[in-house]
């Protein structure tokens, strides 16, 4: 009878060192510093980092109204918000007519052409289509005050914004006036956002 | 003597004869010279003359007449306003907003292996994503398409790149969520990990 209660005993113990040397497989790897007087511990903390997520709002396409009579061009202001938990740079990377209109223009330079000289073949042809940052709207200081003009290829930096803040940006455009009908037509604007 | 007579006689019934025919002459030369202009006037109306008029500047055989029916608008037409037009251009706006990862990450540099990174298409956007990570300007991976409410966090490269570290772009497409049509385009400049 003792026998058979060492026994049991003995495989509880065993089942008990066994147990708790698997759950706590960190013991393991701890370990035992001796020596007489002061002794030297080195402990390593092992960090992991997650990558950032860049968030941003933004439109995708931006729509412009020309009024011949009234010589007018209208464009809604272009809102980029930031939603990331730092900083973010904008840049414009380009602005370009695209097709799917009625009419499809070529950008050209604001002063290359006369535009309230241009005839209805020229009017329908060209256009000179800009953006800039629009001042007190949520950019950092040092933000871009230049236009960004279709024809050139360069992009250009716009600013900063700070995490949830809304910077804002304008078309402006120079346009001929002999239009003979409705006509629509398309730009494409490509952004680019990065850490500041 | 009576044959000087009757000679006499015959004359002046000639010239009378000749007389009575002159009215019928020239009535008939008149119906010519009537008859010829409308005829002249039938061909200008019905051949366009080698310098024709402008039709507006043709008078025509009766003057216009007023349809005087129905009535317009009184004073002058309304063209929309500043905030009008404004209004219509920003319901045609299209907005959208992206969550992007910073780092793309690959065990492996080899064509066809899986990496991680993600990217979320939130169920406010109203477009379809699709992204592909450039670098040096060529295409070494693309996402599956992502639709509103989805995210990927998989990416499999479509072609073979050396181990290290590179700053890429992540060139986000968007595309119309019912007819798939293309909208536009951002880039993030993101960081590539190939181990």
């Amino acid at each position: 009878m003792k026998n058979r209660f060492k026994r049991v005993l003995a495989g509880i113990v065993t089942f008990a060192v066994l147990g708790v040397t698997a759950a706590v497989p960190a013991f393991a790897a701890d370990k035992t510093d001796t020596g007489t007087g002061s002794i030297t511990g080195n402990v390593t903390i092992n960090g992991s980092i997650s990558p950032l997520t860049i968030s941003v709002t933004h439109p995708i396409n931006v729509a412009y109204a020309i009024s011949p009579d009234a010589q007018s061009f209208t464009a809604p202001d272009i809102k980029v918000t930031n939603n990331t938990k730092v900083a973010v740079i904008a840049t414009v990377e380009s602005l370009k007519a695209a097709s799917g209109g009625s009419l499809t223009f070529t950008d050209v330079d604001p002063s290359a052409k006369a535009w309230r000289s241009l005839n209805l073949s020229d009017s329908k042809k060209y256009i000179a289509l800009g953006i800039a940052a629009k001042g007190n709207s949520g950019w950092n200081s040092g933000y871009s005050t230049s236009t960004h003009w279709a024809v050139n290829d360069s992009p250009l930096q716009i600013g900063t914004l700070n995490p949830n803040i809304s910077g804002a940006l304008s078309l402006t455009a120079d346009y001929g006036l002999a239009f003979d009908g409705a006509y629509t037509a398309n730009h494409q604007l490509v952004f680019q956002f990065q850490f500041a | 003597m009576t044959t000087e007579k009757i000679n006499e006689n015959k004359g002046k019934k000639d010239d009378k004869k000749q007389k009575r025919k002159w009215p019928y002459i020239l009535a008939i030369l008149l119906l010519l010279l009537l008859l010829l202009l409308l005829l002249l006037r039938s061909c200008g109306n019905q051949h366009p003359c080698p310098n024709p008029p402008p039709s507006s500047s043709v008078p025509s055989s009766s003057a216009p007449s007023l349809d005087d029916t129905g009535s317009a608008e009184p004073g002058s037409g309304s063209t929309p306003s500043r905030q009008e037009i404004l209004s219509r251009l920003q319901k045609q706006e299209v907005t959208v907003t992206d969550k992007v990862s910073a780092q793309a990450s690959f065990s492996s540099g080899a064509k066809g292996s899986t990496g991680t990174w993600e990217l979320e298409n939130p169920s406010s956007n109203g477009v379809i994503m699709q992204c592909e990570i450039l670098l040096d300007g060529e295409t070494v991976a693309k996402s599956v398409p992502i639709y509103p409410g989805q995210h990927s966090d998989g990416l499999t490269l479509s072609r073979p790149v050396s181990s290290g570290s590179y700053s890429v772009t992540a060139a986000i497409k968007y595309y119309n969520k019912t007819t798939k049509a293309y909208l536009g385009m951002a880039d993030y400049k993101i960081h590539l990990s190939v181990s």
